[in-house]
């Protein structure tokens, strides 16, 4: 354990955060690996995109189950950021906040670079 | 039974096996999922990659989760080198498209070897599993303050060459995002040897950094719609329930032995790989 008084307010939410994605990822994959037993066909090829999987989550179909499960869990580590600026912006540590953001602009710009 | 679904469970299978053996060497998932997939199923590598990236979020999440719960992660330290580590993995995450498979198997097979010869070179006893209270202390604190706390039982540590953890930070996201490992071989050695961090907050640290990094890479792929589902969503639920059984049979089986059988396979799976590419079978 790391001794640090101030670091019991950044920690928690942080560690809440991973854990209740990973559940709920956990979750929609396995939900979409039950449709696949059902509907073998239905799970083929590669993960939808975002709005498409939305779309498509009520067909009982496995492909958007397991890509929003995929998707959930690759954002989690981002959420967990999110939740660290928010954090170290409560304790008014504006050095490591605006790190953290720095971190989160660059994911965010792999994911609008990926898409063009 | 179909075709894709005799797949995934076989994927399944194996990922438990590979999780099993990363939780009990400590090591992440990358290093195992991707040999596996491209040897034993035959997944081209740039897919596999991208299940590993997946599967390394996985256990990094599973196991920060914990970390920061308990305060071993140090979340400043990880933000400072993250910055360096997420602007690497994008750049390796582009760069993977220009890469010639061939040429990222050959990669990857030398990270298998350094796998292998970091293993030996170090005891395993000196794997981070040393319990305990960890204090960051300023550069300038007073010695007194650091005795203070050795008397009260906390072990404090001092940060130090900040400029070479960014720049392996660096490295080892561009590496993350190439051959879909952790980095966590790379970050954790210059963490605890350059930096100063006791092994412990290294190994912690580096596991919430590794889901970051992992997720940067995987955001890409995720967004090219090129990770496929059948192959993923086993391999990191395997992944996972292999981490849980590993972690419990690490305490029953003596870890040399465990040790030293898997630099062997790690040794002749990198001989297969760099053989299979040289072969253009990859």
């Amino acid at each position: 354990m790391t001794h640090d008084p101030a670091a019991t307010d950044i920690n928690r939410p942080i560690a809440r955060v991973l854990l209740v994605g990973m559940l709920l990822s956990i979750a929609m994959m396995l939900v979409g690996l039950a449709l696949l037993g059902l509907n073998p066909h239905t799970g083929a090829g590669t993960v939808l995109p975002v709005d498409r999987a939305f779309t498509e989550i009520t067909k009982a179909h496995a492909q958007p189950w397991l890509s929003l499960g995929i998707l959930v869990l690759i954002l989690t580590p981002l959420a967990a950021l999110l939740t660290a600026v928010g954090s170290f912006a409560r304790v008014r540590d504006w050095e490591h906040a605006i790190m953290a953001a720095i971190a989160l602009l660059a994911m965010a710009a792999g994911l609008l670079l990926g898409r063009a | 039974m179909h075709v894709g679904l005799l797949v995934s469970v076989g994927i399944f299978a194996a990922a438990i096996v590979a999780g099993a053996f990363g939780a009990m060497l400590g090591l992440g998932g990358g290093v195992i999922v991707i040999p596996v997939l491209t040897v034993i199923f035959h997944v081209p590598i740039k897919e596999a990659i991208a299940a590993s990236l997946v599967t390394v979020i996985a256990t990094s999440t599973s196991a920060a989760a914990v970390y920061v719960e308990k305060h071993y992660t140090n979340i400043r330290l990880a933000v400072v080198l993250e910055t360096a580590t997420t602007i690497g993995a994008l750049l390796g995450g582009f760069l993977v498209v220009f890469v010639s498979p061939t040429a990222l198997a050959l990669m990857f097979s030398v990270i298998l070897v350094y796998t292998a010869f970091n293993m030996a070179r170090r005891p395993a006893s000196d794997r981070g599993t040393t319990e305990g209270e960890y204090v960051v202390l300023p550069s300038d604190a007073p010695q007194e303050e650091h005795d203070e706390h050795v008397n009260n039982g906390r072990t404090p540590y001092t940060i130090r060459n900040i400029p070479a953890g960014m720049g392996a930070s660096l490295v080892a996201g561009c590496l993350s995002g190439l051959l879909g490992i952790g980095g966590g071989i790379i970050k954790v050695p210059v963490m605890q040897l350059v930096m100063g961090v006791p092994l412990r907050v290294a190994i912690a640290t580096s596991n919430f950094m590794i889901g970051v990094t992992a997720g940067t890479s995987a955001l890409v792929y995720y967004s090219r719609g090129a990770i496929d589902p059948i192959v993923t969503t086993p391999a990191a639920l395997g992944v996972l329930l292999g981490a849980r059984i590993g972690t419990r049979l690490a305490r029953r089986i003596k870890a040399n032995v465990l040790t030293w059988l898997f630099i062997i396979m790690l040794l002749v799976t990198a001989v297969t790989m760099i053989m299979r590419a040289l072969r253009g079978g990859v």
